[in-house]
């Protein structure tokens, strides 16, 4: 440890589903998260455990966190790190499928398109294991982080041309960050809260 | 331990310990507290009365494990 503090990393004993449960986009102005740091040097823990409105923002103005009901089944969070020299770079996607092309979608993507250009987007993931991972986030522990800008990006949509043939959209976001998503372990409910 | 927040804050709304509830109907203000000792997250310290210390929370915390034990 002259160098460099490590730490170890153990697997979870129990069994491990894949997929997502939920999914939820916020505007991140809305949103402080605090980040305790618990443990030693060595063993540190960052995850996020609170969430609260920042001052001004107000559930009745539209800070809420919007829950996207997707296709069951049909999303998926998605990560790839790479490095050139020191600089370290994770590319995040989260795609999820929208049945059925409506006005309610278009006015939906609207908005996403709207916010991705000028604030960025974050997202709150439930995977289907439980675990709560924040994405795009902007102020934690009352201060601004640096940018982590999410859009919707790449997002595409088909009628079909069959009765039977799929009608939706496949909405997906992206993000570059510096690091791996943190998770939030304040529990649902307090996801569920600012809904 | 009597943990309080400030009266203006009563109403406000901090997910945390797996609920939503606004400040002034929570029975959990003592993990508030040690997020925000251990956050360093000075908006939240501004939540209570009188901030308890991280020992008395500590203390705090041996106790009800203790009482949770005796039953």
């Amino acid at each position: 440890m002259l160098c460099v503090n490590l730490q170890q990393y153990s697997r979870p004993c129990t069994s491990v589903s894949g997929g997502i449960s939920q999914l939820f986009v916020f505007d991140p102005s809305d949103f402080n998260f605090s980040q305790s740091y618990t443990g030693d040097a060595v063993n540190q823990a960052s995850s996020y455990s609170a969430v609260a409105l920042n001052a001004n923002a107000t559930a009745a103005g539209g800070a809420k966190f919007y829950n996207i009901k997707f296709q069951f089944k049909e999303a998926e969070r998605k990560w790839k790190q790479t490095v050139k020299g020191c600089s370290v770079k994770y590319e995040h996607e989260v795609d999820c499928t929208l049945p059925q092309l409506s006005n309610d979608l278009t006015d939906f993507l609207k908005s996403l398109d709207s916010a991705g250009c000028c604030c960025g987007l974050g997202l709150i993931i439930q995977h289907n294991d439980g675990k709560i991972f924040v994405m795009g986030e902007k102020f934690v522990n009352g201060n601004q982080i640096p940018f982590f800008q999410v859009q919707m990006d790449g997002s595409d949509g088909t009628s079909g041309k069959l009765f039977d043939d799929e009608n939706a959209a496949h909405v997906v976001f992206k993000g570059d960050y510096s690091r791996e998503l943190y998770e939030f372990t304040g529990g649902i409910n307090a996801i569920l809260a600012f809904t | 331990m009597n943990i309080r927040v400030k009266k203006e804050y009563e109403t406000v709304v901090v997910g945390f310990n797996n609920c939503g509830l606004p400040l002034g109907q929570r029975s959990d203000l003592d993990v508030l507290a040690r997020i925000a000792h251990q956050s360093g997250n000075q908006v939240m310290l501004n939540y209570f009365e009188e901030v308890p210390t991280p020992d008395a929370l500590e203390a705090k915390k041996v106790d009800d494990f203790l009482k949770k034990t005796e039953k």
